[in-house]
């Protein structure tokens, strides 16, 4: 090994949290070019949320934070989306974080040789570039 | 052959990669691209491998 990062995940890319939305199995509304969509929580009173997700009876949001990055906002208490996307969306940002390697990994050329899921509940992907 | 590690928290919030099979300062441009589309550094460091290269410079240099 030569070089390490560690980085704190940010949501940069909202076709990315679709994708990784979709592959959780959840249903995804996204607002209009410019437009938002009301979502109330419990906690964060009515937000204008540019994502709602759904499933099973239950919802999320994702709000734009106005420096051009997005955050989650769910109820975790008897909402049935927690099944899905994880409370406080744990499941959802961990699978856009492997969404946005995946894609990364075939802009510089390279392949995803591996992926696990170790004892401690991380995701390892293994990249290969020629 | 050169081999880019990326370890994904289990709640998603952070992410480590770790590069292998390169050398010199071309190791940090490989993941920069990535590093950038995943979110900020908070951290970064650099092992032995890294200044292979430099040296071989120095070598040739005298």
């Amino acid at each position: 090994m030569s070089h390490w990062t560690r980085s704190k995940v940010q949501i940069k890319d909202l076709g990315k949290l679709r994708s990784a939305a979709e592959k959780l199995g959840v249903n995804v509304q996204e607002a209009e070019q410019g437009k938002t969509i009301k979502f109330r929580s419990s906690y964060a009173g009515e937000v204008d949320a540019k994502m709602i997700l759904s499933q099973g009876g239950g919802q999320c949001a994702i709000v734009e934070t106005g420096d051009g990055t997005y955050q989650t906002i769910i109820d975790n208490w008897n909402n049935p989306i927690v099944n899905k996307v994880g409370s406080n969306c744990d499941a959802l940002c961990r699978d856009y974080a492997s969404e946005v390697v995946r894609h990364q990994a075939l802009m510089m050329g390279g392949t995803v040789t591996g992926q696990e899921v170790n004892a401690q509940g991380e995701v390892q992907m293994r990249i290969q570039v020629v | 052959m050169k081999e880019i590690t990326v370890t994904i928290a289990p709640d998603g919030s952070s992410v480590k990669t770790e590069v292998a099979g390169v050398k010199g300062p071309s190791c940090e441009d490989l993941t920069k691209a990535l590093v950038g589309a995943l979110g900020t550094v908070e951290e970064s460091g650099k092992t032995p491998e890294f200044y292979l290269q430099d040296l071989s410079v120095v070598q040739n240099s005298q």
